[in-house]
């Protein structure tokens, strides 16, 4: 209903323009006009936005609710982010065998050729220095003394003789240069194939 | 319609609106904090003593146990090619052309980004007889990593692979265990617990260290390319045959790169998808960040330079006096009317003044009241409850003189106030004059935030706006008019809730200027809950924007109105006010990370602008500054408020919501007038 284009600002001057005065802008004698406005006819038109069939609504909801359900979806494939949990999920792609039991107790594969380290704990300030060259069965570094009586001796006796260099020490002993690990805990190996206790570290 | 356009009953109480939001809310914060997980990083750590015993023994692939780490040897006559990538696409290409060039396959170890964000990096690798391992996700270093966070790198890693290539990987490669001799504890922890996810660790040489049965490992930056070269020049010479990990390791190249199984790959749409969408809502929040900053800092900068100026500005010509007639709208005003009539007949103005009451149905007794005052010079007109702009119109329909003064029935005028209003109109092109309305009850939190806001609105919005001629509001709570102007845009309309809006954005497109009196002061009751006051300004707000949509054109005319007034109601009130939650959100984000710093920093300072702001604007109005320490709790809930408010409209305004012609709660204030039904419109201060 706005014109689009308004007439030009320098109008005539608006005061010289002629006053009509009703009766009851004339300084007022206390008496009150009472007039009654007429209700308007007709239908009104509609203001600015609304929608009178609702479908504007229904469509809007629909949208509010799937882009609530599409948000609740990315948030529970954020959560399976978070939650890390594994992809690949194959252990031993090398073949080699479960690290639990004794190498060469997995029979076939090129578990023949392992190589087999003890390993520090997060504990050890520094690891035992290994033991020269690839020892041959039963010349491992006395590991009798730890809890267990025999560990990788008898793994690696067990083993068939491969043209493997299968060496395992017992962690923070036998060594004969450096200062070994502060404790020495269990061996990874025990001849009945048992699985070692849990790790302290990480899950 | 039953009865008029305005007062309808409102649809059932709207749930959804508020559900998206705080579930776009809540996304936003699962997408920052995902991001600030797994977002490009590069961090380096210094390595610990070498764990291994005897590093050089070991083989190229490592398995790793509770206890030992077990290896099988290179095998003989050749040596294994590792590539470490970095995320320089140049590097990459030219290394592949160096291995193309001698026919060589190479181990390529990525990050899980650099295969999200190039998906074709992991199949390239394979093209050449290569194959694929991780390094992680996000480029941190996985050793210096707690071990939740390294599951969740290498589980995303994989995700990534799978979802490009949909292939997994086995072999995982740290920045301390390309050297074997590197390897520490922190490195055996990592890859331990890698092997429970069915990981091994691979370790090497440098290249230029690398003999027969090991495995070169090359990082690629820029000198990558040259050292390859030389690498595979100095196998070739020795007749070493160059190879991939796996077959070095002797593993069964089947089970390097297996496909990726059904449900893997579902799992790993699902997490890239999160990753990616995180990645997309971080950039954007960052993207928008700046840019809303310098929005806000240049619009305080030309706010206070231009306020400034227009308080010093002194009027150039006789104030304009004459016969002016005032119209009161008043539905169930009964506790207010009498002070607002008493205040306005207690004007000083020797030039004649009419005050009508237009009595717009009231259900109270409102009328009567106004009957029994008598008062000198104010007369009632009577009307079926038809709205606000039908009681403007009746008013105007009656109105002889060439001013005309609108006025909310629940308003008191100063004596002066009318003739500080009125001054302008000796300036013949002036079509309307905004007065200045200040907030009564000020001994409330909740009314010192209204008057710091209002003060604010009306001292620097409203100044500069009227410095560049794009006033969008005369309040209607005083406002001076021009009666010739009002008639020629055809009176009052009811298109909008905020028919002030719409009449000053009409009155300007007509060509008609509208000026700013300070002086002109009006003291009005605001909302004295928060219930009433977010009923107000829903009203304003969904007004606004209704106003607003009507005048769309108005840009496209070359007037200021549209080219500044509107854009500027737009993106102060609106725009801003919608992505201020996105900023909180980010805000307290950031307040739980190791940025919480910076973020307080941030927020203090934002909190002092607006403070500093504040009393400029208390200044120019001369108003005491007691009450400003009121401002910075501001920024705790009434801006929320706030925003919540323009969610609410632009929601309603986009389904076609009618709004209930919202009616605020009477308090009859003692001695002050009270009840406010139509509340003042005012630029407001954000």
């Amino acid at each position: 209903m706005s014109p689009v284009a308004g007439p030009a600002p320098s109008r005539p001057a608006h005061l010289s323009r002629r006053r009509h005065l009703a009766p009851w802008s004339q300084p007022s004698t206390g008496q009150i006009e009472r007039v009654t406005v007429r209700r308007r006819t007709g239908p009104a038109p509609l203001p600015v936005f609304v929608d009178e069939s609702g479908r504007r609504r229904r469509v809007g909801q629909l949208l509010g609710v799937s882009v609530g359900t599409l948000v609740l979806g990315y948030l529970v494939a954020v959560a399976l982010t978070f939650a890390g949990t594994p992809v690949v999920g194959s252990y031993a792609p090398l073949g080699l065998g479960d690290l639990s039991r004794p190498a060469g107790d997995d029979g076939p594969g090129v578990g023949s050729g392992a190589q087999v380290s003890p390993l520090p704990t997060a504990g050890a300030p520094a690891a035992a220095p290994a033991v020269g060259g690839a020892a041959t069965p039963g010349q491992a570094p006395a590991a009798d003394d730890a809890d267990p009586p025999d560990s990788s001796a008898t793994t690696a006796t067990s083993a068939p003789p491969p043209p493997s260099t299968t060496t395992t020490l017992p962690r923070g002993q036998g060594t004969t240069t450096t200062a070994p690990g502060p404790h020495s805990t269990v061996p990874e190996h025990t001849p009945t194939g048992g699985r070692p206790s849990e790790p302290p570290g990480k899950p | 319609m039953p009865a008029s356009a305005g007062r309808r009953r409102a649809a059932a109480r709207p749930v959804t609106r508020w559900l998206v939001l705080a579930s776009l809310l809540v996304g936003l914060l699962a997408s920052l904090a995902l991001e600030g997980l797994l977002g490009p990083a590069h961090s380096g750590r210094s390595t610990g003593p070498p764990a291994l015993p005897d590093p050089g023994r070991l083989g190229p692939v490592l398995e790793t146990g509770d206890d030992a780490v077990r290896s099988a040897p290179g095998t003989p006559g050749t040596v294994g090619i590792a590539l470490v990538d970095t995320g320089s696409d140049a590097v990459r290409e030219e290394v592949a052309r160096t291995l193309s060039r001698h026919r060589v396959p190479a181990t390529w170890f990525l990050s899980g980004r650099a295969v999200l964000d190039d998906r074709d990096v992991a199949a390239d690798a394979r093209v050449a007889g290569g194959e694929v391992g991780v390094t992680g996700f996000s480029g941190h270093d996985l050793a210096a990593l707690p071990a939740w966070r390294t599951r969740v790198e290498l589980s995303s890693a994989q995700a990534a692979l799978a979802t490009a290539a949909g292939i997994t990987t086995p072999l995982l490669l740290v920045p301390s265990s390309a050297t074997r001799d590197r390897v520490d504890l922190a490195t055996i922890d990592t890859a331990r617990q890698a092997a429970q996810q069915g990981y091994v660790l691979v370790s090497g040489n440098a290249p230029e260290a690398a003999g027969e049965g090991d495995l070169a490992v090359l990082v690629l930056d820029r000198t990558a390319p040259a050292r390859l070269d030389a690498l595979l020049s100095r196998l070739s010479a020795a007749g070493i045959r160059p190879v991939t990990v796996s077959e070095l390791a002797g593993m069964d190249p089947g089970s390097v790169n297996r496909p990726a199984g059904r449900w893997a790959r579902v799992h790993a749409v699902a997490v890239t998808t999160a990753v990616r969408s995180a990645s997309a809502v971080t950039a954007l929040v960052d993207l928008l960040f700046l840019p809303l900053a310098a929005l806000m800092t240049a619009r305080a900068v030309i706010a206070v330079v231009l306020a400034v100026a227009h308080s010093r500005r002194r009027p150039t010509s006789r104030p304009w006096t004459g016969p002016v007639t005032v119209i009161v709208p008043a539905y169930n005003e009964a506790a207010g009317i009498e002070a607002a009539l008493s205040s306005l007949v207690g004007s000083h103005w020797p030039y004649g003044l009419s005050v009508i009451v237009v009595d717009d149905g009231s259900t109270d007794e409102t009328a009567d009241i106004v009957a029994r005052l008598g008062l000198r010079g104010v007369y009632l007109l009577r009307q079926i409850n038809q709205g606000k702009p039908a009681a403007l119109n009746a008013g105007l329909a009656v109105t002889t003189t060439d001013v005309v003064v609108l006025v909310d029935g629940d308003t008191m005028f100063q004596p002066d106030t009318i003739a500080e209003l009125v001054a302008p109109f000796s300036d013949p092109r002036v079509g309307a004059v905004s007065g200045n309305a200040k907030v009564l009850d000020r001994t409330t939190l909740l009314g010192r935030w209204q008057h710091i806001e209002y003060v604010m609105g009306f001292n620097l919005d409203r100044r500069l706006l009227a410095s560049v001629g794009a006033i969008a509001t005369v309040p209607g709570a005083v406002g001076g008019f021009h009666t010739g102007a009002l008639r020629e845009v055809g009176g009052v309309s009811d298109d909008t809730i905020a028919e002030d809006t719409d009449l000053t954005i009409a009155l300007q497109r007509a060509g008609w200027r509208v000026a700013y009196q300070d002086q002109a002061i009006a003291w009005t009751e605001a909302p004295s809950t928060l219930g009433d006051l977010w009923r107000q300004r829903y009203r304003w707000c969904y007004g606004t924007l209704q106003a607003t949509w009507k005048h769309r054109r108005a840009v496209v005319e070359g007037r200021s109105i549209g080219l500044i007034g509107l854009p500027y109601a737009l993106v102060f009130q609106v725009v801003v006010a919608l992505l201020g939650p996105v900023v909180d959100v980010a805000a307290l984000y950031g307040l739980l990370t190791s940025q919480a710093r910076a973020v307080a920093m941030a927020w203090l300072g934002f909190s002092a602008a607006h403070l500093m702001l504040a009393a400029v604007a208390f200044r120019l109005d001369r108003e005491p500054l007691r009450p400003l320490w009121a401002a910075p709790l501001q920024q705790l809930v009434y801006r929320q408020l706030m925003y919540l408010v323009v969610v609410q409209s632009v929601a309603a305004a986009l389904a076609g919501t009618r709004l209930r012609w919202h009616k605020l709660r009477r308090l009859g204030l003692a001695g002050a007038p009270a009840g406010v039904a139509l509340g003042p419109r005012q630029a407001r201060d954000r």
